[in-house]
């Protein structure tokens, strides 16, 4: 299938696929070689990804496994519609993967940054973390607890950022940082992060009732990302967060 | 009385592919495949259990788009097209293999399935296989639950109350329009939970749902029988955590049942292993490769040497296999009592196209373990249902955000292939709540109009476009659907906002989507809980 659909296209659209995969075209080379290289990275992605995959997500995407080759996205295709690359308005949605991982998007309307920055002379715009502390109510924050700063790039629109702690809130702001002051242009939704259970915590040993129907009901075999105490600007490598 | 229940729950869902603007289309393929490896298996299961008057008990949750496309007349009209053309292919490999004794035997089998499938279809279903899964709810066998309306993941849609509220209520009111009953339960898509989900599951009348295994035992109160007795939220709804080990058993291809060397092969097809010249015709557009249905081989082993595949041999298999089952969970139950009040709830949920269309004997398996567990007093089939009016009173705690995808949480759905498409889903549903506000009370074209944006919403939040960007199967389809339906929404909301909705657009798109009949933009409606802020 996707052999078929990359003898269609143009060598330069084959060459932009290759780009976005990380691949570097040598001048001179053949069309048919670049397709085999690509399918080539395809299969090798497929075997990577699936061996990842959990049983529900394996068996799951054999419904919809109508040929044996991976998919590449060939965009853009004349009759896709056509996605803005944002919105003119002003939002930060927080969105929450994992109880150590969240990801954030934001949109900011036209005109909006320069005039903040002009306003407050600012040198950059960075992302602010806040966490709440979890009062055992539903969602009542006051003031914030802890923050950190995620300085942020002029094309940035989205990042994923760390939870350090759970069993908290967590907010993020866009601001934007001056030498004296800053200006907070937009605030997301607030997000509960549980708290960090672990198989550890659970698997007591203390041949107590609870225990061993803890135990029987497999909470040594769970196969559940496990939150870790860390940094939280510190690089993981992306296939061990799960990002890839 | 019996020691422990097994509470089956299959989990029927595709997402809702239709074409009407193409003759034939690749990825209807889903759909017709799993009615013949699947769904009508399943439901000659059922009916064989019930001429033999076995007692079986099934928890079947059918999705929203599913019945949608199975009820609808034109995708009948193409199954019936499709089962007519692996009926030709079936008598022509009947004739290739007629002086192979190691294949003959298979090729049979496979036409006469599809004969078979073609008679069910037609002569007992009126092309309507819902009839038959209506049929045995009415016969007390089993127990119809439903999921959100297009199946969206909705822990990545918990800031938009509105949208939640939405995708629970619109199954709600699919569920009661196609089956005369409201559902019961409810199938969480991709056992996806976040703590206050149970509320709009509890607006719209349901009494139950399912959560993965750490749902339960991460809960705020530990749960003091484990994944073996249901959790009830505060709010009163009983939340039932997947057995592990049962999953295991099935699930993995590895270590669990499907994987034993005697099973079908699933990737050896005749589809890429015989001459472009012979199987041209039955394959897509004549030269694409894809799978058939037809396949000759074994598992094996670890080995690209496979053995031809013998039915009568797997066949054989299935009933050990459901002994063994029965038998590790009578294990189970000896070891639970100890320390139990109650009798355990095995709760074993499975996506129903595990069962047939990647485990071809599995329809098999299932129809063996009803069999066997006749015989087995210490087990007795429930549903979650009944299982609730047996023992009321089970213990409060909250489960925690959870889903039984890779590591328990949201990364399947929410990684660097697809976190783009939240951006676009999220705004999509910010303007359909200002929509509602803007227009609360239309009638005639501009509330059909309203009604189809509604509709492209929430058709672009389906989980299963997620799902494929990450796993890499069907890639260019998802995300081309994903931006039609959002292309379509933002075409009505502009089209609104200057005043001019065209008609004839409007109702080729309505023609083409023409899921949720009964849909009111309204759903949309922003209530005093409004959007978290």
């Amino acid at each position: 299938m996707t052999r078929k659909r990359l003898e269609a296209l143009s060598f330069d659209s084959l060459k932009a696929v290759a780009a976005r995969e990380g691949i570097d075209v040598p001048d001179g080379v053949e069309k048919i070689l670049l397709i085999d290289l690509l399918l080539e990275i395809a299969e090798d992605r497929k075997e990577e990804q699936e061996s990842r995959n959990n049983n529900p997500v394996r068996v799951q995407q054999k419904k919809y496994d109508v040929s044996l080759s991976r998919d590449y996205d060939l965009l853009p295709n004349p009759d896709d519609g056509i996605l803005p690359e944002g919105y003119n308005t002003n939002r930060i949605v927080m969105l929450l993967r994992d109880p150590s991982w969240a990801y954030v998007y934001w949109d900011v309307k036209g005109g909006t940054l320069q005039a903040a920055a002009e306003e407050i002379g600012a040198q950059g715009a960075l992302l602010r973390v806040l966490r709440f502390a979890n009062e055992g109510g539903d969602v009542a924050p006051g003031k914030p607890v802890d923050s950190y700063d995620i300085p942020l790039g002029p094309e940035d629109t989205g990042w994923y950022v760390n939870i350090p702690d759970q069993d908290s809130f967590y907010r993020v702001e866009l601001a934007l940082q001056g030498e004296n002051s800053e200006k907070i242009l937009v605030r997301s939704n607030l997000v509960r992060v549980p708290r960090a259970v672990t198989k550890e915590d659970l698997s007591f040993r203390d041949g107590t009732p609870l225990n061993m129907i803890l135990t029987l009901s497999g909470v040594e075999n769970l196969d559940v990302f496990t939150p870790k105490r860390s940094i939280p600007q510190r690089i993981n490598s992306l296939h061990e967060d799960g990002f890839l | 009385m019996s020691k422990g229940y097994l509470s089956l729950v299959l989990h029927a869902h595709l997402p809702f592919v239709r074409h009407p603007e193409h003759e034939k289309f690749l990825e209807e393929l889903w759909l017709f495949e799993a009615i013949s490896e699947t769904y009508l298996p399943l439901l000659r299961v059922f009916e064989r259990l019930e001429l033999d008057g076995v007692p079986f008990k099934v928890t079947l949750s059918v999705s929203p788009t599913l019945t949608a496309m199975l009820e609808d007349e034109l995708l009948q009209e193409r199954y019936l097209r499709h089962l007519d053309g692996m009926i030709e292919l079936g008598d022509k490999e009947v004739r290739r293999t007629a002086e192979d004794s190691r294949f003959s035997g298979t090729a049979r089998m496979y036409r006469d399935l599809f004969a078979e499938n073609r008679r069910d279809f037609v002569d007992k279903y009126g092309k309507r296989i819902i009839k038959g899964f209506d049929f045995f709810q009415k016969k007390g066998r089993i127990e119809l639950i439903t999921t959100s309306a297009t199946h969206a993941y909705l822990p990545l849609y918990e800031p938009y109350p509105e949208t939640l509220r939405a995708q629970v209520q619109l199954a709600v009111q699919s569920h009661y329009r196609v089956f005369g009953t409201p559902p019961k339960g409810f199938w969480l898509p991709e056992l996806g939970f976040v703590p206050g989900l149970e509320e709009y599951l509890k607006e719209a009348g349901l009494r139950y749902f399912f959560v993965a295994t750490h749902g339960v035992l991460f809960a705020d109160d530990k749960p003091k029988n484990g994944v073996y007795g249901p959790l009830v939220c505060p709010n009163g709804l009983a939340a039932f955590g997947r057995d592990l080990a049962s999953a295991n058993a099935v699930w993995s291809s590895d270590e669990g049942y499907p994987g034993d060397v005697a099973y079908r092969d699933f990737y050896r097809d005749i589809g890429f292993d015989l001459p472009l010249d012979y199987i041209g015709p039955h394959i897509h557009e004549g030269d694409l490769r894809i799978y058939t249905g037809f396949k000759y081989y074994a598992i094996t082993g670890r080995t690209d040497d496979k053995k031809p595949y013998e039915p009568d041999a797997a066949l054989r298999k299935t009933r050990e296999h459901a002994e063994n089952f029965i038998y590790n969970r009578l294990k189970q139950i000896k070891r639970l009592e100890e320390f139990m009040d109650r009798p355990p709830v095995f709760t074993c949920p499975y996506n129903a196209e595990l069962f047939g269309h990647w485990w071809f004997e599995g329809p098999s398996w299932i129809e063996s373990l009803f069999r066997k567990l006749q015989g087995t007093a210490e087990i007795e089939a429930i549903f979650p249902s009944d299982y609730l009016k047996n023992h009321p009173d089970n213990q409060v705690a909250a489960p925690a955000f959870s889903s039984w995808g890779n590591r328990g949480y949201s990364e399947v759905w929410l990684d660097g292939t697809n976190d783009w498409i939240y951006r676009h889903t999220h705004r999509a549903v910010e303007r359909m709540i200002e929509l509602v506000e803007r227009y609360p009370n239309e009638k005639g074209l501009k509330a059909r109009a309203l009604n189809q944006a509604a509709r492209e919403v929430l058709l672009s939040q389906a989980s299963d476009w997620p799902f494929i960007m990450h796993t890499g199967t069907t890639v260019t389809y998802a995300s081309r659907r994903l931006k039609e339906h959002l292309g379509n929404f933002t075409r009505i909301y502009d089209a609104l906002s200057s005043g001019a909705v065209g008609t004839e657009w409007l109702t080729r798109l309505e023609r083409k989507n023409n899921l949720f009949p009964d849909m009111d933009y309204r759903i949309f409606r922003k209530r005093e809980d409004g959007a978290k802020s």
